[in-house]
């Protein structure tokens, strides 16, 4: 896999099979690699989800992990989760032009209300490890949500191909999120939202299940809801459902 | 089960009971409901969700513990970096990074926080022994918010 290459910042570690990416991508910063570190799989044996999902990980999907830069800011990575997002979604959009992609908070990747792609971002020393998985040669059998897959919606991209898409958009909404701020990451993520207005369910880490409209992002990006009785919450942390 | 009353009696005797043994943490369980008393921490009561309706706030704080102190201010508290989910365990099966009692090494994992499913690791700043566990598995934390004291 040595034909592969990226543009800057980013610099690609490129494995026929790993445990996980995310902790391949740990080891390797634990090693010294910095920012704009790349590492992608063709196939993980021990891929993770939230909250120590499974996450299936065939060869013929997407499974990499991002060495990301958090910013001097602790209190603000958790903003670069949208950063992927909004990322992920431009490269898809450009690789199937006629599809409707929209993000799911904090940041799945939806086409059409199936999920396509799911991100996991944890810290790992001093940076931050951004692992997106895109389905797209399979659409893993649906779990909490409904799933599709790239080859489901009539494209032949390779996995490589979605990969440097992202890293190119990636560099892009990064380096705007460092200059910029998290405002223009959040419009571009608010404009891509699925379910915006409408109702949605949210189940908490304690089961706890709220349910209300989706009203929006507050200026951190927790989701903000307005429950029936008028009163507003804010999530960090949660799985989202949007219901009919 | 029909929603407990708080019992104020039995946690003001648990409470006495704590300060007369100085101990840091007492943990009473009967008939469903489960109160932790704690010394230089809020008080914490807690019920099992079954008998009290579950609310992501199922802790209520009753007044500090006689003679604490505030224990943001303690010089081996761990705080938040930032808001978010406080997790004591890695997964929701996995024993928890550390329980009271625990000694620490400096850079040790302690505990994690997520935040819009960024998982940030909340590591110990020293070496010492984990005396109290300010928070629960999965509560909400803001910014700032003492998490443990590592005495």
């Amino acid at each position: 896999m040595t034909a592969y290459s990226l543009a800057a910042p980013f610099r690609l570690i490129a494995l026929e099979k790993v445990d996980s990416t995310n902790d391949e991508a740990r080891r390797a910063a634990q090693a010294g690699s910095g920012h704009g570190t790349v590492v992608w799989a063709r196939e993980q044996t021990a891929g993770r989800g939230r909250r120590g999902r499974e996450w299936v990980s065939p060869a013929g999907n997407l499974h990499c992990s991002l060495l990301l830069d958090g910013g001097p800011e602790p209190s603000r990575t958790p903003q670069l989760a949208f950063v992927a997002a909004v990322a992920v979604r431009a490269a898809l959009a450009d690789l199937v032009p006629g599809a409707v992609f929209q993000v799911k908070w904090p940041n799945d990747v939806l086409c059409h209300g199936r999920k396509i792609s799911g991100m996991l971002l944890e810290q790992a020393s001093s940076l931050i490890v951004a692992g997106i998985g895109v389905d797209v040669a399979f659409a893993p059998e649906p779990g909490l949500y409904p799933t599709t897959c790239l080859r489901q919606l009539g494209s032949g991209a390779e996995p490589f191909d979605v990969l440097a898409g992202l890293c190119e958009h990636l560099g892009v909404w990064y380096a705007r999120w460092r200059s910029e701020g998290f405002a223009p990451i959040r419009q571009a993520w608010l404009d891509g939202a699925a379910g915006l207005s409408g109702p949605v369910t949210v189940r908490l880490s304690d089961e706890t299940v709220l349910e209300g409209t989706f009203a929006g992002l507050d200026p951190e990006g927790a989701l903000l809801l307005v429950e029936a009785g008028g009163g507003q919450r804010k999530v960090l942390a949660g799985d989202v459902f949007f219901r009919r | 089960m029909a929603k407990t009353p708080i019992d104020g009696e039995l946690i003001r005797s648990l409470a006495t009971l704590l300060d007369d043994t100085h101990l840091t943490e007492i943990e009473y369980e009967a008939g469903g409901l489960r109160i932790r008393v704690a010394r230089n921490v809020q008080q914490v009561v807690s019920a099992a969700p079954a008998t009290i309706a579950p609310s992501p706030a199922a802790t209520a704080s009753v007044a500090p513990a006689p003679g604490g102190e505030d224990p943001a201010n303690h010089p081996g508290a761990v705080k938040s970096p930032m808001v978010g989910v406080a997790y004591l365990l890695p997964e929701p099966d996995a024993p928890r990074f550390v329980n009271v009692g625990d000694t620490v090494v400096e850079g040790q994992t302690l505990l994690l926080i997520e935040a819009m499913k960024t998982f940030n690791t909340i590591r110990a700043t020293r070496n010492g022994k984990v005396t109290a566990i300010l928070i629960e598995n999965g509560q909400p934390v803001e910014f700032g918010e003492p998490l443990m004291i590592i005495g």
